[in-house]
């Protein structure tokens, strides 16, 4: 019968799911049994003594997704803000096509574009201004340190958030656009300015939703792969600075699953997309949850 | 007259018969011990307010109601000796000789031939000669075959809002139903798509056997045999329609008769 | 008391002159990087584009040659995921608005599908990786096709059922009332008033996965020599642009290029089109 059909694949839908769960721990079972906790915190990374640790890697992930959320959440915001109160329906809807065309570029693309224009221009116009700037000051000094080559930690943080930019803002978008018009009257009645409307009652009303955009973009960056594996820099080292080569956990993968010999090595990597999947799964279970709420108010 | 005793019921002026039903969306009751007999070849008109459960009554009859997962019911409801409620009644069967058509006009994305063909060919296997002559009479029935004959193959979500409702009622009386099921079928015409409408149920009473849901009083007077008066989910009153309109018995009816 | 009233309008006045420039940057800085990534896409790889291209094969590193069996085999293991998806991801999307249930398996199926949706492509990979890929014993383009299927189906379900959700469910009870058998109705009158959206869905997925790199790595690989039997590694255009790019070699990143540019304008113009035509015909 149709019904049961379509019934069966649904089930194969939510087996697959922990199907995948329950095939990566035990691919990377080896890994798990012999580094047991430590593959979290240690930074010993070495494939002749198979000895492998997962904290820089790990670290990269987050540092890189955190800065590309801080550029990404402002920039989104405001073009979301600019497509739905500034700019009339009819251009907005062409520019928002435009936004969405971004988003429709293969991330090796960005990757690409990042290794041969975007770093080269980073390491010659903008990092050795930061790092001369900060030379001087303790503490900062090691965080906007390193060399001006171009690629490293920073510079794949920023593509990153080019990447997320779309994403966000076309979320931002439907949560605005949800809002009902006659908050917007009655906000501009009563002689308020854009600037006004946006953060002391747009904002507010929308938080939720706002807040499930940013998680969401989160989620995105945490996993982005090929536009971070061209210019990480694919480093096993702990931070050393912004401008210094580094790795994520999707770069790692990428750069060394196909020379990975032996049992260990690979249950390393794949051990390490475990911990990326849960940590995605969490973060897009919190973005789904304040959507949702988002979306009832 | 038993149940059971299928030669009196042909001739029995009871076509269908609800017994001690009940009804549910989830866990909240919305029909209350309805008990209603409905008189064959009569119209009969269900009025009450929104929330009264007049529509619900209507979807058990075809058990469309089964659509939605919450929703259930319990009880009987006796169609030519059997209870359509039973799980083992063939649904799909029952649909055939009880008809339905809607509030809002539901043309399907096809052709206006195919639109009442499509069933049909599910059902019975049919000529071209037979089929085209079976759209042209239930074209006919609903009196839009004047309006559409030149053109079958035109789309019909093409058609006007009226012309699309008597679309709806061609179709349903292409199947040669037995009973026909209509809720609130001229609510979202304008009146001279209602005239047209509510004329083509005066001339199918004289063939189906008519139930009508609507909430108009006027639209009530003009075409019912039969009226009943449905409020909270029970039945209130049921009588023939100068009884209902002359001296309605329950204060709720004469509450509701108030607006007329 | 208006000297006061008169700084702090200007004061808020140019709070809001200052938030809009903000905006306005913020769209400049999109724009750019669109513009700029166009531009470097445009540029170097249409020095690349030549007859030869599309002749002959790829080359190993270091040396000159074409694209040829990457195009063929983009082709056949993206139009192979597609059609395995669209039929999948549309029927669970059907068992969604067609046949719901009363408990939470609606509900679970949505939050395991967004999460299937927006879960790292990579982890995907490594997935089918470690069941066809080891079962088989060697890369193949049958293990790529299942990896970008899986990729493709949260998506396709999400779209049809964003488009089937919405039909009125009165034209659903009136074809039912008909005595049609529901799988009769799900096609002919469904799917049928669906039509444009389940296509632009399935044709948007087909251009997403198109351009997905990191599961291919982990499935397919590449394949320097034309071979199309999907039992083995095939060329593909992403993991060239990934193993070429890389590469310190001048020709191989001039291919590189070349097949960026390919790809990124056969998925910009099926976006492109897809979303002109379809949204004409749904606004009819």
């Amino acid at each position: 019968m149709f019904k049961n059909l379509t019934r069966t694949l649904v089930i194969c839908l939510l087996a697959l799911i922990v199907l995948m769960f329950l095939t990566l721990i035990v691919m990377s079972w080896p890994a798990i049994q012999k580094f047991g906790f430590s593959f979290i915190y240690s930074t010993e990374w070495n494939p002749v003594t198979e000895m492998f640790g997962a904290l820089p890697i790990i670290l990269g992930t987050l540092i890189t997704s955190f800065i590309a959320i801080l550029i990404a959440v402002p920039i989104s915001f405001c073009i979301a803000i600019f497509l739905t109160q500034i700019i009339p329906a009819k251009i907005s809807i062409v520019l928002a096509q435009v936004i969405e065309l971004m988003a429709a570029i293969p991330s090796i693309i960005y990757g690409m574009w990042g290794l041969f224009v975007f770093a080269p221009f980073l390491s010659e116009y903008i990092q050795p201004y930061l790092i001369n700037a900060f030379a001087n000051i303790p503490v900062l000094n090691f965080i906007f340190g390193g060399y001006s080559i171009g690629i490293g930690v920073f510079t794949a943080g920023i593509i990153l958030s080019f990447m997320i930019i779309p994403l966000i803002s076309s979320v931002v978008r439907d949560v605005v656009n949800a809002v009902p018009s006659v908050m917007k009257e009655a906000a501009y009645s009563t002689g308020a300015t854009r600037f006004e409307f946006v953060f002391k009652i747009l904002l507010p009303y929308c938080k939720h939703g706002i807040f499930g955009a940013l998680i969401l973009g989160l989620g995105r960056a945490l996993g982005e792969t090929m536009a971070v594996t061209f210019i990480i820099g694919n480093s096993h080292q702990l931070f050393e600075g912004l401008f210094m080569p580094g790795t994520t956990i999707s770069a790692t993968i990428a750069n060394e699953f196909a020379e990975a010999m032996g049992k260990i090595y690979p249950a390393a990597l794949i051990e390490l997309s475990l911990i990326l999947f849960v940590i995605t799964f969490i973060v897009l279970s919190i973005s789904r949850y304040f959507l949702k709420r988002g979306g009832n108010q | 007259m038993a149940i059971g005793d299928t030669s009196s019921l042909i001739s029995s002026k009871i076509h269908i018969s609800v017994k001690n039903l009940n009804f549910f969306y989830g866990k909240t009751q919305t029909l209350f011990n309805v008990n209603l007999d409905f008189h064959r070849n009569k119209i009969t008109a269900i009025m009450g307010h929104s929330g009264s459960g007049k529509s619900t009554l209507l979807r058990i009859l075809n058990r469309i109601y089964e659509l939605y997962p919450e929703h259930h019911a319990t009880g009987e409801v006796i169609f030519e000796g059997k209870n359509i409620l039973d799980k083992r009644y063939d649904v799909e069967k029952l649909r055939t000789r009880i008809g339905m058509v809607f509030q809002k006009p539901t043309p399907f994305p096809m052709s206006i031939y195919n639109n009442i063909a499509f069933a049909l060919k599910n059902n019975q296997k049919l000529s071209n000669f037979s089929m085209n002559k079976r759209v042209r009479k239930s074209l006919g029935q609903a009196t839009l075959w004047k309006e559409v004959k030149e053109d079958l193959k035109r789309s019909g979500t093409a058609l006007s809002g009226g012309q699309q409702q008597r679309l709806c009622i061609a179709r349903t009386l292409a199947m040669q139903p037995d009973i026909l099921l209509l809720d609130e079928p001229t609510s979202a015409l304008d009146p001279i798509s209602t005239e047209k409408v509510e004329t083509v149920i005066l001339e199918l009473a004289k063939t189906y056997t008519v139930i009508l849901v609507t909430h108009n009083l006027r639209q009530a007077e003009r075409v019912a045999d039969f009226v009943v008066f449905m409020k909270e989910g029970e039945i209130k009153e049921a009588s023939e329609k100068k009884e209902f309109f002359n001296n309605p018995q329950r204060k709720s009816t004469q509450t509701f008769l108030k607006y007329f | 008391m208006s000297m006061f009233d008169d700084k702090k309008r200007m004061r808020r006045h140019t709070l809001n002159t200052i938030f809009t420039v903000i905006c306005y940057i913020s769209v400049a800085i999109g724009v750019a990087v669109l513009a700029s990534t166009m531009y470097t896409l445009f540029s170097k790889g249409i020095m690349a584009i030549n007859l030869s291209l599309f002749i002959e094969n790829l080359p190993p590193l270091g040396a000159d040659g074409g694209l040829k069996n990457a195009i063929l085999g983009s082709l056949i293991i993206t139009v192979s995921a597609v059609v395995i998806s669209a039929p999948i991801g549309i029927l669970i999307a059907t068992n969604l608005t067609e046949f719901p249930t009363k408990g939470k398996l609606g509900s679970a199926v949505r939050f395991v599908n967004d999460i299937l949706l927006s879960a790292p492509s990579i982890i995907i990979g490594l997935f089918v990786y470690s069941i066809v890929v080891r079962a088989l014993g060697h890369f193949s383009a049958l293990a790529g096709i299942i990896a970008l299927a899986l990729i493709a189906i949260p998506m396709i379900v999400r779209t049809s059922e964003d488009v089937m959700k919405i039909i009125p469910s009165n034209l659903r009870e009136a074809a039912v009332s008909l005595g049609v058998p529901r799988w009769k109705v799900t096609v002919f009158v469904i799917y049928k008033t669906a039509k444009a959206g389940l296509i632009t869905g399935v044709i948007l997925a087909m251009a997403r996965v198109a351009g997905e790199t990191a599961p291919l790595l982990f499935t397919v690989l590449n394949n320097q020599f034309p071979n199309y039997n999907i039992l083995t590694p095939m060329a593909n255009l992403p993991v060239v642009m990934f193993q070429y790019a890389m590469s310190p070699y001048e020709n191989s990143q001039q291919l590189a290029w070349a097949a960026a540019f390919l790809i990124t304008m056969a998925i910009l113009f099926t976006n492109i089109l897809t979303r002109f035509f379809f949204s004409r015909s749904r606004n009819k």
